[in-house]
């Protein structure tokens, strides 16, 4: 196992290295895609959590990968500043592995993911080369944003040593509210009501539980005047509903993130095709345990789906432009057809990692590389 | 005058008829001066050929048959950009979208709009405003410049402070790639696995392959919006206050500062209100709900007192706001009364480094004997020193162009970057290596190449190319100095 300390000593190590590496945050997400090649070599990246340039008046900060998200948002909490992502496990999880994975959590819906957060990052390829992309500044084009290439890519293009992030002012408000629902359909018509403009929640999340109990959790941040007036009218909108503690949302953001006993699926729909996909959706809650959707992005989580046929499920849909992906379990076949530009991503992986050290047979890319 | 065809230009020109239609490519020498240059006019360099295809599957043809032929494909929009992106450094075959300006779709719920590359940016938000949506990438050039530029730019504008520029915008992407094949890229499923191609084909410049048809997101219209004014009698308090108001954690909808000579000559030409002595101004623009509006208004209006700004001025009504605005977006012309040429500057520096910076462009501008005009979107640090001369004076172009670099450099030793938002092009490739080593450039070209291996996609651009780029340039300059002679 490798443990550098500085970039410069993990180029070192990648360079030298001969056979496959597995690099390694807080192993929170390990469970995402194809087991790791059984002979891997781990690199712990958590030594690497130095915060090299953090300039509260600038609202920008560069760390370390290893620093953990929790204590990233610890770091910016006393200049009343945070990090708009709520990613699973934040609390533990490393920003390297929780980009590396893809991963973020419902205040998507108002803040974006990570990818619109990322300024620029230091990475290290497969043959040792200390890489530096974008900047920290605010607002930069100088070539290509090859950064946003790592993000998702499960360290298979390159470990992620160093992150510039924007940041935003922590809302002076934040509040929540939790709507039991009659079902999916009534939870997502809802959920659209409490958007509309100008209104706009910060988060909204649909949440199926095993007894199929449907609720919809909403959040509200930012001018307390603001955040009270669309609290008011989501009230009318329901008969029923909860004052919701913003750290109740903790649990269900900081559940395990599957394992290798349980089938937890991933499925993306472009929002416009959400609606039609609901009668689906809602034959699917107690089959495949809980659901989770985030109902304006299109982003789904059965979190216990080992009863679901995958197969039929990628074929209905298909006319969505729907995909499924099996994040844990086991399964033949879990990335799907292999997504659009594939020769270019595989010719990338080629370029960049050329004796495929990198995560071998990982990823959606690893038929390449297993 | 008849003019005659070279023989190796003839047969490319026929094949390019065919697939389009002869009346859609251009080749006489009158009808490609129009494609010489872009919004710098510093860089200019003649098509051999000009194709304005009408869609997808024309662009796809036009590659293949002119990437056959050895030629460099530029695909170009408005034109209105400003670091030569769309001048055809190695010649080539110019691909020009305006008979591709439809917006296909708009999905008012998802809020996204699919348009075709040629359609002016101004023009979707037009197209939405019954659904209270807009494009919210708005480059001072929107009336003439089009999305598919926009995104190859990663354009920007007043109001990305707060909404982000146009990568933040754009959900998917069909690309024409140097092969003639087609590529979809669509986010719109969210996660989908796969590497994000999108990521860095929005900002590619067109080096990547030609986009043809763009997914964007549309942003709901702001219940209401306030703009402010704010006159300063010195530069470091109106820096100062900029600095100030991120710092306090208000993300004004956009921040622009006009300053120095500048303000009197936008004031001449368009008669916005600015007063004629002050030093420096703010234009402060807020939107959001009106709890939002009072919130922010109370906080701008303290910190403008805090730093001494001599008034604070709120646009009264719809006009008054305009009028302001047009101060800002007008500026760049207005400045012509000081001198007839510019070369605009686009660096960015960390916001707490502002007043430091803009100082320095005092002491530049003294140092190189040239004019230096700041008028810069200064709530995300950028920068834009428009630097004024007139090219009949001996010796100015040098001196411009070392006033340039310094501040160029100066960005750079403070933590920031050489382009903001206009992009690299021909006019910044060279000085790409002040902020990237050679092994950061090595990842760059090696991503290229995976979209064209051959380098036949917008050519000479982006990133230092040495000896390759110089041997495109040669070859196809004496293709084109023996077309130039059978043509007149």
């Amino acid at each position: 196992m490798y443990r550098p300390s500085t970039i410069q000593e993990l180029a070192n190590q990648i360079r030298d290295h001969r056979g496959p590496l597995l690099p390694l945050g807080s192993g929170s997400h390990q469970v995402l895609g194809n087991p790791a090649v059984v002979d891997s070599t781990i690199i712990d990246t958590t030594k690497l959590s130095v915060v090299s340039d953090y300039i509260p008046s600038d609202l920008t900060i560069t760390v370390g990968a290893g620093i953990t998200l929790g204590a990233l948002q610890e770091l910016l909490k006393p200049n009343n500043q945070w990090l708009p992502w709520d990613a699973p496990q934040h609390h533990s999880a490393t920003i390297g592995g929780l980009l590396a994975a893809g991963l973020s959590g419902p205040l998507r819906h108002s803040a974006g993911t990570p990818r619109d957060w990322v300024l620029g990052m230091h990475t290290v390829s497969g043959d040792g080369r200390i890489l530096k992309s974008g900047g920290k500044v605010v607002k930069n084009v100088a070539g290509y944003d090859v950064h946003k290439l790592h993000i998702g890519a499960l360290g298979t293009l390159g470990v992620i040593a160093e992150v510039s992030f924007k940041i935003a002012p922590l809302p002076n408000a934040d509040q929540s509210l939790a709507f039991v629902c009659r079902d999916l359909l009534h939870a997502y018509t809802l959920a659209y009501q409490l958007r509309e403009r100008p209104f706009n929640p910060a988060a909204l999340l649909i949440h199926a539980d095993t007894n199929r109990v449907v609720t919809l959790l909403a959040r509200w941040t930012g001018v307390a005047a603001m955040v009270a007036r669309q609290v008011a009218h989501a009230r009318q909108q329901a008969a029923t509903y909860d004052d919701y503690e913003t750290r109740a949302w903790e649990p269900l953001l900081n559940a395990p993130f599957g394992n290798s006993q349980h089938t937890q699926l991933r499925i993306g729909i472009p929002p416009q095709h959400v609606a039609a996909v609901i009668p689906l959706l809602q034959s699917l809650i107690g089959e495949a345990g809980a659901l989770h959707l985030l109902p304006t992005v299109g982003l789904v989580r059965l979190l216990d789906a080992t009863a679901v046929d995958v197969v039929a499920l990628r074929a209905k849909l298909l006319p969505y432009t729907g995909y499924v992906v099996v994040e844990s379990g086991n399964h033949p076949n879990r990335w799907g057809p292999a997504p659009e530009g594939f020769a270019i991503m595989e010719q990338l992986k080629r370029s960049w990692d050329p004796d495929h050290k990198l995560n071998p047979g990982r990823s959606f890319i690893a038929r390449l590389t297993s | 005058m008849p003019q005659t065809i070279a023989p190796e230009f003839a047969t490319l020109i026929a094949d390019l008829g065919r697939a389009i239609g002869p009346k859609y490519v251009l080749w006489r020498v009158e009808e490609l001066m129009m494609y010489e240059f872009d919004g710098s006019a510093l860089d200019l360099a003649r098509p051999d050929i000009v194709v304005v295809p009408a869609s997808t599957a024309e662009i796809a043809a036009v590659v293949k048959i002119a990437a056959a032929a050895g030629f460099p494909i530029v695909p170009r929009g408005g034109g209105t950009g400003l670091s030569g992106g769309s001048v055809p450094a190695a010649g080539g075959v110019v691909v020009a979208t305006s008979r591709m300006q439809k917006v296909l779709h708009v999905d008012p719920v998802a809020r996204t709009a699919i348009v075709q590359p040629g359609l002016i940016n101004t023009e979707l938000s037009e197209y939405t405003l019954p659904w209270n949506l807009h494009f919210a990438p708005d480059p001072s050039s929107q009336k003439a410049s089009t999305i598919g530029g926009n995104s190859a730019e990663n354009a920007g504008g007043p109001h990305c402070l707060k909404y982000g520029i146009t990568t933040n915008h754009v959900l998917a992407a069909t690309m024409v790639l140097a092969d003639g094949s087609i590529l979809h890229i669509d986010t719109t499923a969210p996660d989908r696995p796969g590497y994000d191609l999108l990521g860095v084909i929005v900002g590619s410049e067109g080096t990547l392959g030609m986009v043809t048809e763009i997914t964007v997101r549309l942003t709901p219209n702001p219940e209401g919006v306030k703009t402010f004014l704010a006159i300063f009698d010195d530069l470091d308090s109106a820096s100062d206050t900029v600095s100030a108001i991120i710092a306090q954690g208000v993300i004004p909808a956009a921040l622009e500062m006009l300053e120095g000579q500048g303000i009197a000559l936008v004031e001449q030409s368009v008669h916005a209100g600015y007063p004629l002595d002050a030093q420096a101004v703010l234009l402060i623009e807020i939107d959001g709900t009106d709890e939002e509006i009072e919130d922010q208004t109370a906080r701008i209006e303290y910190i403008c007192s805090h730093f001494e700004a001599r008034e604070l001025r709120a646009a009264k009504d719809e006009e008054q706001r305009k009028k302001l605005w047009a101060g800002r977006k007008g500026a760049l012309a207005a400045c012509a009364r000081l001198a007839p040429h510019y070369h605009i500057q686009d660096g960015v520096v960390p916001r707490s480094r502002l007043t430091e910076v803009l100082q320095l462009t005092r002491e530049v501008a003294k140092r190189q004997r040239v004019h230096i005009v700041n008028i810069f979107h200064a709530g995300d640090g950028n920068l834009h020193p428009l630097i004024l001369f007139d090219i009949r004076e001996p010796g100015i172009i040098d001196r411009a162009i070392a006033a340039s670099e310094e501040i160029m450099r100066e960005c750079i030793r403070v933590g920031g970057s050489i382009s903001g938002e206009h992009g690299i092009g021909i006019e910044k490739r060279d000085y790409m290596s002040l902020l990237f080593n050679e092994d950061d450039l090595w990842a760059m070209r090696q991503m290229r190449a995976c979209f064209d291996a051959v380098g036949v996609m917008n050519p000479c651009k982006l990133i230092p190319t040495g000896a390759s780029c110089g041997d495109i340039k040669h070859a196809r300059g004496a293709a084109k100095a023996l077309a130039a002679g059978a043509w007149i």
